[in-house]
């Protein structure tokens, strides 16, 4: 049985789901994106307390610019998708399209995460809006952070995936790996559609 | 791999623990870090009421005293009663169920793991620029402007910790909805794993907000961050909705268990099925519903706003329903019973008149106005160590004693126990029933020293004489638990004459728990058979093949990891290179584990045959 | 799911208090409007003395029998700390803090406040009863609070 876990052929349709430790990894990961719900849910609650709060730094309105971040957010939405192509392409048992599809949205990650650390230089440099200037810079920059560090753990995720399976096919073992990392990339990016909205959205218009 | 016993030595045992992904293995590790720190919070509570025995006692300086209260609280709560909690789960769910294992044998070691270098990181600080003095609460700006790293080894102690405590809760969720056995539908689970189910959601949805805040509080103390800061716009009440967003469903993560394990205790020994099963799971629900919309009731003095405090008010009260269902409910359930006064059954027993007063107390303090009055006086102090201790702690010491067999075999005296029950349980009640009236005359809490002559002195003296025989029962049951294991006289596998599944396997179960999963038929499995059956389960499956998981030595790296980054992270300039190293070995364990695939191995059907017995209780 | 009719009759009545129990805090707290006190108000820590009314902390008159008493919390210490109450009068406590979180409670009274650094707090209390009166702090504050006291005489 062991060895069956790890052969590619005849795989059934929804190999992410077909052992029970796949269904365990599968159900225990949606408990742990709730627990990341809540995580996010205070670190907004957090920043809406304290967002007029910039003391004698800049305000919301003065720094952000929704043209980058614009861009951003298409970049992280495309990536959203391309990594739903590689899931497709994983039920199919299409192993070389599934790592082309990945290496894609890893690809779009890194460029998102780019684009997240020049706008933060930016505002370091440009308008000297570092992580200590008031309560709101902290706020701002602890809530953003944190999901950038959620990307970056991801890119990584997904990296290691890539690299460990290359000589070999999709199989029961792997498949709900792939599932839940995909998972994972979605969570961020609806994280992602809140703080383009709460923070820049809101920030500038609000 | 071979189930005989053989001798092995120290080290190959000690090795066997440091790797055991066993839930049962990893349920006496838990029991034993736990009760380390409760013996460190005990002896730390001690010292407070000797400094308090008589008034301008001058027994430990005013630093001291509050880095002592401190650690008195975050021990007891974090420390100590969350992992008795989690033995008492690991032990008893996946065999209610009719489990092998749990869902992530590998979460559940590295859970275990952070919890315990999480409560090393925190006690470390006695010896390293002293303890956290800011009160378990950490009350910000009080906790920002403290001196010394006390409060830093708070913050990131409880951090490591409170992520081993998320992922043990994430851990039960699953094992509990995916791996129940043949027959075991929702409605016929045992309660105390319906209660360990609904505090594991509760640890999912409350930690999160934990986590936030202890980030908040590092950040603001190690990085310069503003959030609790008013001087550059931050606002300290921020910590105080975060923490208690936390700290108010805590109270039903320790509370519901201790009410699983009575509802198992009083079914067992009053010979009746429990009454109304089924209102005694709504209630569990609707608890723990509650449980999230009723934080700000510690913060009512705050001054919220008419709206706010009336709508907490509301729904802390509301609690006070589902709460008094199920104590009428074990009422009923020993009402006509034919009941044995066992050890256990004499603490539950103690528990329902004791957290009757304590429920009392709680409804008085939830009336807002009257808080008024209460708050933050001994009165407080007096009202949650009633639930606390008469709740959580003696569910603890009866589910211990309980399912002690099922751990390791063997029946703590049970003389002994009575002897332990009473100590603790008259102790319990001298010192803390008095601090009712200490509060209501005007004590407040934490106070390092009471002026003479204020009608406090005999109160306060009685108190702790209490104190003391609670200290003393407590050394009974510790001489009882190692002389029951001295001696090692084994007993069969269902020594209470019991109901539910985990009586239905021998006492201590073989590793792989159920040779052939059982097939239940209704509620109180084993009880069924007992009576309509021949007194064993039926098997659901032929003998086949079983699936275990491989051992692993990378929880204990990943933990090490973080407690040595933790260093790093506090003390900073040319220490980060701690940070260094340990983040560089959690996170090389985490890739190490990702390109090692553990596919676990079969123990085949041939060496199970070859077993004697045929795995049930006899 | 099998219920015995005893149960099914248990989980009604416990349904039926569920109900009636938030009915009536409801209908107290909203439609009596039996709500404790509370305050919104808010105020730069840093400025607290150039901030009115804080600037003069103390005792106002502001009506017949009635009196405003402003004071300021600080580690270890109240300001003022020495009151006198007329007897019978009403006093509007309004308070808050330089530093930490402190407490602002009456022994013997109603009055018991937290008081956060940003915030201000205020309470209503009439003074029925002649004596002295102790104002404490019952907020853990750090290594001083228990020193932490001010002295209240009702005359």
């Amino acid at each position: 049985m062991a060895d069956d876990m790890l052969k590619s052929e005849n795989l059934p349709q929804n190999p992410e789901r077909a052992t029970l430790e796949g269904r365990n990894k599968f159900m225990g990961f949606w408990f742990f994106l709730g627990g990341e719900t809540v995580l996010f849910a205070s670190l907004f609650g957090t920043y809406l307390a304290l967002k007029n709060s910039n003391a004698q730094g800049p305000s919301a309105e003065e720094i952000f610019g929704l043209e980058l971040v614009f861009i951003m957010t298409i970049v992280l939405l495309t990536s959203s998708l391309t990594s739903v192509y590689a899931m497709y392409h994983m039920k199919n048992n299409d192993f070389k399209k599934m790592q082309l599809w990945i290496g894609i949205t890893v690809l779009l990650g890194l460029i998102f995460l780019g684009f997240e650390i020049y706008e933060f230089y930016h505002y370091v440099h440009g308008y000297e809006f570092g992580y200590t200037t008031s309560a709101f810079s902290s706020a701002f920059y602890t809530l953003v952070g944190f999901h950038g560090a959620h990307v970056a753990f991801g890119l990584g995720w997904f990296l290691s995936l890539m690299i460990r399976n290359s000589k070999r096919g999709i199989n029961l073992y792997n498949a709900p790996k792939f599932y839940i990392a995909s998972l994972y990339w979605h969570f961020i990016d609806v994280v992602w559609v809140f703080i383009f909205t709460v923070v820049y959205l809101m920030g500038k218009v609000g | 791999m071979s189930t005989t016993a053989r001798k092995a030595g120290f080290g190959s045992v000690l090795w066997d623990y440091l790797t055991t992904v066993d839930h049962k293995k990893i349920a006496i590790l838990y029991l034993i870090g736990g009760f380390f720190f409760f013996i460190l919070g005990g002896l730390e509570a001690m010292l407070i009421r000797i400094q308090l025995i008589v008034p301008d006692n001058d027994f430990l300086s005013a630093q001291f005293y509050n880095e002592v209260l401190t650690m008195h609280g975050t021990t007891m709560i974090f420390l100590a009663a969350m992992p008795l909690l989690f033995a008492l789960m690991n032990i008893a769910v996946p065999l209610q169920i009719g489990a092998r294992d749990v869902a992530f044998p590998f979460v559940n070691s590295l859970g275990f793991w952070l919890f315990f270098f999480g409560g090393v990181m925190l006690n470390v600080s006695w010896f390293v620029t002293g303890a956290p003095d800011a009160g378990w609460t950490s009350y910000a700006p009080l906790s920002i402007f403290s001196e010394g790293h006390g409060v830093d080894f708070y913050s990131i102690g409880l951090q490591i910790a409170g992520f081993g405590t998320l992922m043990a809760g994430i851990n039960f969720i699953v094992t509990i909805v995916n791996m129940r056995a043949p027959g075991m539908t929702y409605m016929r689970m045992p309660l105390f794993t319906w209660t360990t189910l609904i505090a594991s959601v509760l640890i999912l949805f409350a930690f999160p907000a934990l986590t936030v805040g202890l980030f908040q509080l590092t950040f603001d103390r190690l990085f310069g961050a503003n959030f609790f800061n008013p001087e550059l716009g931050g606002n300290a009440i921020i910590w105080e909705h975060l923490f208690w967003i936390f700290g108010h469903p805590e109270v039903y993560i320790l509370i519901l268990p201790a009410f699983g394990v009575f509802s198992e205790v009083i079914p067992t020994f009053a010979k009746k099925r429990l009454f109304g099963y089924s209102s005694m799971v709504f209630a569990t629900v609707l608890i723990a519903f509650f449980g999230f919309m009723v934080w700000a009731h510690h913060m009512f003095t705050v001054g919220l706003g008419p709206i706010a405090n009336s709508i907490f008010a509301v729904a802390t009260m509301a609690i006070a329903v589902p709460t008094g269902i199920k104590i009428f409910n074990w009422l009923f359930t020993l009402w006509g019973g034919s009941i044995r006064l066992t050890s256990p059954m004499v603490f539950a027993l103690g528990f329902i008149p004791t957290f009757t007063i304590g429920g009392m107390t709680g409804v008085m303090l939830a009336s807002a106005a009257a808080d008024y009055q209460y708050h933050d006086s001994y009165f407080v102090v007096a009202h949650f160590h009633y639930v606390i201790v008469g709740g959580t702690v003696l569910g603890i010491f009866a589910g211990l004693i309980y399912w002690w067999p099922k751990m390791f075999g063997t029946l703590l005296n049970e003389k002994l126990n009575h002897w332990f029950f009473w100590l603790f349980f008259i102790g319990f009640h001298l010192t803390f029933f008095f601090q009712h009236f200490l509060g209501l005359m005007g004590m407040p809490r934490r106070y390092w020293v009471f002026g003479e002559g204020q009608g406090l002195d005999t109160f306060n003296f009685i108190s702790t004489i209490g104190a003391f025989l609670m200290a003393v029962g407590t050394i009974v049951f510790v001489y009882n638990m190692v002389m029951t294991q001295v001696k090692g006289k084994k007993v069969s596998g269902d020594p209470w004459d019991a109901r539910t599944l985990e009586w239905a396997i021998p006492s201590p179960p073989p590793f792989y728990n159920f040779k052939q999963l059982p097939l239940v038929r209704g509620l109180d499995p084993l009880w069924i058979e007992k009576t309509e059956g021949n007194g064993k389960m039926q098997p659901a499956e032929p003998l086949g093949d079983i699936h275990m998981p491989n051992n692993s030595f990378v929880p204990f790296v990943m933990s090490l990891g973080l407690f040595i980054a933790g260093f790093g992270v506090m003390f900073q300039g040319s220490y980060w290179f701690l940070a260094a190293i340990g983040f560089g070995l959690f996170f090389g364990s985490m890739i190490y584990r990702s390109f090692k695939d553990d596919l676990g191995y079969h123990i085949h059907k041939e060496d199970l045959e070859d077993e004697k017995g045929d795995g049930s209780n006899g | 799911m099998h219920m015995h009719k005893l149960e099914k009759v248990w989980l009604i009545i416990g349904v039926i208090t569920l109900i009636a129990f938030l009915t009536t805090v409801g209908i107290q707290a909203f439609a009596s409007g039996h709500a404790p006190p509370s305050d919104l108000t808010k105020v730069d820590p840093e400025k607290v003395d150039e901030t009115p009314p804080f600037n003069e902390p103390g005792l106002k008159k502001v009506g017949e029998n009635e009196y405003e008493l402003v004071m300021v919390l600080q580690s270890f210490g109240f300001t003022p700390n020495k009151v006198e109450i007329p007897h019978g009068s009403t006093v509007k406590f309004i308070v808050t803090s330089k530093d930490v979180v402190h407490g602002f409670e009456i022994a013997g009274t109603r009055v018991n406040m937290m008081v956060t650094p940003g915030h201000v707090n205020s309470m209503t209390y009439t003074f029925e009863e002649k004596g002295e009166y102790l104002i404490l702090c019952n907020e853990y504050c750090g290594i001083g609070h228990h020193m932490m006291s001010a002295e209240l005489e009702v005359k």
